[in-house]
């Protein structure tokens, strides 16, 4: 069995605003395999950016740890380390420096971490990026307020891509973008996960995109998790209250989907008592 | 003889002044609301839906560069060539507007109250303060505020966003208006938010016998809400039924597009979808029962 | 240049009657500047040239603006004050700029004790009127034309490092910077190749706008003896000399007032047509 690739354990996080302390994340214990496409779901104030942001080390943890291929992971980590855990985030309008073509700010990363060795080896890899992500490689030399929020958003995951890392957090990769261009991306990051053998933590508040790409989940309510289990599990049969209750929450396009909302429904109002 | 709608558009044509040109926005869309009906306008970005909410509740029309064609009726006024000053006496009473964010729709520095008493103002100018707070204690009993007097006292940042939405929607109705333009109502809010805002919302709406012109990119929240559907694509309407026959038997390769997008908690694999548009510009398709009705002879001034 | 007229910001800055004749009035200011030796008909009459016998001449054709008490042509010496205005303002913000905008992006970037330490400094000069910090500096040094342009640098640099300050702050939570930091990209990397060129719209209008508020501080300066010295023409001093004459010798004093008046005019408004392509964008 391979190790983990990412390891919680009793991870809290608490933020000092003036004379209040709130309290996004507590005592969460999660366990994320190679590979894995895991989902975060949760509401407003659920904790699940912090989540992300602990990971990614933008603040340190206040309480716990976090271990990444069992090895102790700090917000203050080696370069090396830092390659291998990307991001994608949420809008992808202010994801790119307006200033720089597509072609910069796909070179960063490749010049960061030293990754090519020529001019020519730089401008080869970028194309082949533009290409993975299904853009002309003749979109380098354009400017980002040229291309539309999808586009912009398949340019940040070639970003992530370049790096060549082995977990990428994904903060609502798809909420800012248009249904038609949702499904395209989504079908995009699932291909890119199989292809290049990458480890997803997924952060997002949708089911259906949940159910879409996720092999586990874990909902967060309040900053604690309230239930972790397959993708399968979560939905045919959910254990936590809550979890029914946001399956019985989303709105639906089909009868089917429907009647397993109802279902949801009935649950929550069971487990409840 | 069937009443003739409450709100009717006909060939709206619109364009903005723009570095290379005139730019079409609208390409000529017609659509129709009656009297209590729910109807929905669903598109994705850039498709002119929110700018047609903004034609009908009178937002664009002063706006320089903006050229608006069309037969755009309300009750008894053309809305394309009324001026702002009817506009104002519409606004708030016959005809009322919620938009996506609550919290920023809401001025920050004047309390609830205050800004309820406004809003029943403009419908009885010599609303006594005392009589107005009732009114409106009253109008957040049906939001299910169950602390009225401490909602009026507050400012809109010390409220939730699911507050503010429901507090916009009480002062939206406050005077009874016949027609309600609903801009992504919700969409900033929490999903268990979201779904017991828009049940009350309905419920709300049916008592007060309004009609609503809602306006939406989410297929489930319009599947749930209307009684009639638009499908608008780049300034057209491209299919229009009512909202069972439009889920059960999609027909425009848009609308098909649009809901085997949306992923299914059921599980199907998302469909693959070509990059290439073209089928999309396929000619609209109208359900059975849903065309356009006559426009009536001369409007009246 | 038909691709120039149909770009967006093009198209914005011209929506403002005033803008495009504001920009070709910098234009020919800038243009008489440059090419004063040449364009001046008494080129001379800026030195220490005295020719007694043509002295406080009316406007003719010979000298449109007429001539001072010394027999100086006017419109020559106005045409050099504009050069030695713009050299002054060059130099000046050539000085300012740099240092003003690096503390604000530092400042403005890093947060903690240098934002603290950086911006207390800034509050402390700018909490003084400029031309009073101006003048007391100028009291304590010689009255040269350096130590003027130091003066007017010292009293210049706190206002871009407010603006730049402020500009570090917004774009720092924008999602470009997080996303430099999560690659990994180092501190003076962001800085200098992502936050500063978003900053360089905001800054560049305001140097647009400072030019000709730096002709009306020097002229000020100049007015009160304490900046350019004789004979270099200055727009200031000369309307100072030419105050002593009014009302009889009217043109000596009211043709520099009137260039002074259309320099900073021009500054300003092309300054406000660049804010509305600004304002926009953002």
């Amino acid at each position: 069995m391979m190790a983990p690739i990412l390891q919680l354990h009793g991870v809290g996080k608490s933020f000092q605003i003036g004379e209040h302390t709130v309290q996004a994340l507590s005592s969460v214990d999660l366990r994320i395999e190679t590979g894995e496409c895991h989902a975060i779901v949760g509401e407003s104030g659920s904790g699940k950016s912090t989540l992300g942001n602990l990971v990614l080390g933008i603040y340190p943890p206040s309480a716990g740890e976090i271990r990444f291929e069992g090895q102790l992971l700090q917000a203050k980590r080696p370069l090396d380390l830092k390659r291998r855990i990307q991001l994608v985030q949420q809008n992808p309008l202010s994801a790119l420096n307006g200033k720089r073509s597509i072609g910069a700010s796909l070179a960063l990363p490749l010049d960061v971490h030293a990754l090519v060795r020529s001019r020519s080896e730089r401008r080869q890899r970028i194309s082949t990026l533009l290409e993975e992500v299904g853009l002309d490689p003749q979109f380098a030399e354009r400017s980002p307020s040229t291309l539309s929020g999808g586009q912009r958003q398949r340019v940040a995951i070639a970003r992530a891509l370049a790096c060549e890392p082995d977990l990428i957090v994904l903060d609502e990769p798809t909420s800012a973008l248009d249904v038609l261009v949702q499904a395209r991306v989504l079908r995009l990051l699932a291909d890119l996960r199989t292809r290049k053998r990458l480890t997803y933590l997924f952060i997002t508040h949708d089911l259906g995109v949940v159910r879409a790409l996720a092999d586990r989940v874990s909902v967060f309510r309040q900053g604690r998790l309230v239930e972790c289990d397959s993708v399968h599990n979560i939905f045919a049969d959910p254990k936590h209250p809550y979890t029914a209750q946001l399956i019985a929450s989303i709105p639906v396009v089909t009868e089917e989907e429907a009647a397993l909302r109802g279902t949801a429904r009935a649950l929550a109002a069971a487990l409840t008592e | 003889m069937i009443e003739s709608p409450l709100l009717q558009i006909r060939d709206l044509t619109l364009s903005f002044a723009s570095s290379h040109g005139p730019v079409e926005v609208l390409h000529g869309i017609s659509l129709h609301v009656r009297r209590g009906e729910k109807v929905a306008l669903v598109g994705e970005s850039g498709s002119g839906k929110s700018v047609t909410a903004r034609i009908v509740t009178g937002l664009l029309q002063s706006q320089r560069g903006t050229q608006a064609n069309g037969y755009v009726r309300y009750e008894d006024q053309d809305l394309l060539k009324i001026g702002e000053r009817a506009f104002r006496a519409l606004r708030g009473i016959r005809l009322s507007m919620v938009f996506q964010d609550p919290t920023s729709a809401l001025n920050p520095v004047f309390t609830i109250g205050d800004q309820f008493r406004e809003v029943l103002r403009r419908a009885s100018p010599d609303i006594s303060i005392p009589e107005a707070r009732r009114r409106a204690a009253d109008a957040l009993s049906h939001v299910l505020i169950h602390e009225p007097d401490r909602v009026l006292d507050s400012y809109p940042f010390q409220l939730s966003g699911g507050m503010n939405q429901r507090v916009l929607i009480a002062m939206a109705l406050a005077n009874r208006p016949a027609l309600l333009v609903a801009d992504e109502p919700g969409t900033a809010l929490d999903v268990t938010v979201q779904d017991r805002t828009l049940k009350l919302m309905t419920s709300l709406i049916e008592q007060a016998g309004a009609a609503v012109l809602f306006i939406s990119h989410n297929l489930g929240v319009v599947r749930e809400f209307a009684d009639r559907v638009y499908v608008i694509y780049r300034g057209r309407i491209v299919e229009h039924a009512r909202t069972a026959d439009l889920f059960a038997n999609p027909r425009h390769p848009y609308t098909r597009a649009l809901l085997s997008a949306v992923p299914k908690i059921t599980g199907e694999p998302l469909p693959p979808l070509p990059e290439d548009n073209a089928a999309f510009s396929a000619p609209p398709v109208i359900h059975d029962g849903c065309a356009e009705p006559p426009v009536r002879g001369d409007i009246p001034q | 240049m038909s691709k120039l007229s149909r770009s967006p910001g093009w198209y914005k800055f011209r929506r403002n009657p005033l803008s495009v004749p504001s920009l070709v009035l910098v234009v020919l200011i800038i243009a008489l500047a440059v090419f004063a030796p040449v364009v001046a008909p008494y080129p001379e009459h800026a030195g220490a040239v005295v020719d007694f016998i043509n002295a406080s001449l009316p406007p003719s054709w010979a000298h449109p603006f007429g001539t001072d008490v010394a027999g100086r042509d006017i419109l020559s010496r106005i045409i050099f004050g504009y050069r030695i205005s713009l050299v002054l303002g060059v130099v000046v913000l050539g000085i300012a700029v740099p240092i003003g905008v690096t503390l604000g992006l530092v400042a403005g970037y890093f947060g903690g004790w240098v934002d603290y330490v950086v911006m207390r400094i800034t509050d402390i000069f700018l909490s003084v009127p400029p031309l009073v910090l101006a003048m007391a500096i100028m009291g304590l040094l010689e009255p040269t034309l350096l130590n003027g342009m130091m003066a007017v640098s010292a009293m210049w640099w706190p206002w871009y490092t407010r603006l730049a300050y402020n500009l570090a702050r917004s774009e720092s939570r924008e999602g470009y910077v997080l996303a430099a930091e999560v690659i990994g990209a180092s501190k003076a990397h962001i800085l200098a190749r992502e936050i500063l060129p978003n900053c360089v719209p905001a800054v560049f209008t305001k140097i647009t706008l400072d030019l000709g508020f730096v002709i009306l501080i020097a002229s000020s300066l100049s007015f009160l003896g304490l900046g350019v010295q004789p004979p270099t023409p200055d727009l200031g001093s000369m309307v100072a000399e030419g105050a002593q004459y009014l009302p009889d010798t009217w043109w000596m004093a009211v043709f520099p007032a009137l260039a002074i008046l259309v320099g900073v005019l021009g500054f300003n408004l092309l300054g406000d047509g660049l804010r509305d392509i600004l304002d926009q964008r953002q």
